[in-house]
């Protein structure tokens, strides 16, 4: 029997519940996904130490911790390791400040707007 | 569980929400995420309902920064069906309209048309009282006047609001029938039943 191919693993970390289910069917209906979620910032390092997802996608508005507080504890952990997730940012919109944040944080990504398929499955490449 | 047509067009939720549960590749799939989503909005039903009365209430009571408070709330209403939630946007607009013409001391302070008409062209379900209220707006010539323009413009969202929120209901209700002939969510629906039909008496009561 052929090997099933590896899935690609991408935490979803969103405090809005139905943005984070639909999230999630549009990850899964692209096909090779596995997808954890997250329902706020310290969850979602939490889950990082866990799963080491290869994608993380972030909303920047959350409860507890932040997508920005986030990315930099999940960076720091990176640190002195040969792993990086790639962290795409998720916001109806973003100022010029909050990009600057998010890069600097070590955010890769940002995903303004809808979460369409098309645009998730630019940002999960 | 069968996601027809005849539910895309009466659920509570929007039809591109629909569009995102379809097609997988296991039906299972479908009736999980959208098992789980209703679940979720069921338990918003409280603060929807609580808001809706609060616009209610102090649209009657001339208290327009409080009903802008309840329509601007960042919640889960961009996922109602779009009937529902172009009311809402409608109503929102118009909100601050009337906040411009209510607090104004000199009539001819009052201007709002400009940027309505940009959203008009934006908006492709159209203002269906913007023409009259223009046309009204343009008869006020004292300040008396336009008292009783603000109060006609009050009604117009008054009545607004009263259809956007038998919108939800009657959505709502044909969702929660559709989950009880499905047998799925059994409690949920028990509950959410008895939270509608307590909120329709409470609007109906406010309706007079």
């Amino acid at each position: 029997m052929k090997e099933q191919e590896k899935k690609a693993t991408v935490l979803v970390a969103d405090d809005n519940k139905l943005n984070l289910i639909l999230t999630k069917a549009v990850i899964l209906k692209l096909g090779n996904f596995e997808v954890f979620t997250a329902e706020n910032g310290q969850q979602a390092v939490e889950m990082y130490i866990e799963e080491q997802p290869n994608y993380i996608l972030m909303d920047i508005q959350m409860p507890v911790m932040n997508g920005i507080e986030a990315t930099r504890e999940i960076r720091k952990i990176e640190r002195g390791t040969n792993y990086r997730a790639k962290i795409i940012a998720l916001s109806m919109m973003f100022t010029d400040e909050t990009r600057k944040m998010g890069s600097e944080a070590g955010m890769d990504d940002f995903l303004v707007g809808p979460r369409t398929s098309e645009e998730i499955e630019r940002v999960l490449q | 569980m069968i996601l027809s047509n005849d539910l895309y067009e009466n659920a509570i939720l929007d039809s591109s929400i629909f569009e995102i549960l379809i097609h997988f590749d296991n039906e299972d799939d479908t009736n999980q995420f959208f098992t789980e989503l209703m679940a979720e909005l069921f338990k918003t039903m409280d603060g929807f309902s609580e808001r809706f009365l609060q616009i209610i209430i102090n649209l009657k009571e001339h208290n327009y920064l409080e009903v802008k408070k309840s329509l601007f709330t960042k919640d889960y209403f961009s996922y109602l069906a779009k009937d529902i939630s172009t009311l809402r946007n409608n109503i929102k607009f118009l909100l601050s309209g009337l906040i411009i013409t209510s607090s104004a001391k000199v009539v001819s302070d009052i201007n709002f048309s400009n940027r309505v008409d940009h959203y008009y062209q934006l908006n492709d379900s159209g203002l269906v009282y913007y023409n009259n209220l223009i046309q009204e707006l343009d008869k006020v010539k004292s300040l008396e006047e336009l008292d009783k323009f603000n109060e006609y413009f009050k009604d117009c969202l008054l009545e607004m609001s009263f259809k956007m929120i038998d919108r939800y209901i009657v959505r709502l209700n044909y969702t929660i029938q559709y989950f009880q002939k499905e047998n799925l969510l059994i409690d949920e629906c028990k509950d959410a039943s008895l939270a509608l039909e307590l909120f329709k008496q409470q609007i109906e009561t406010l309706k007079y």
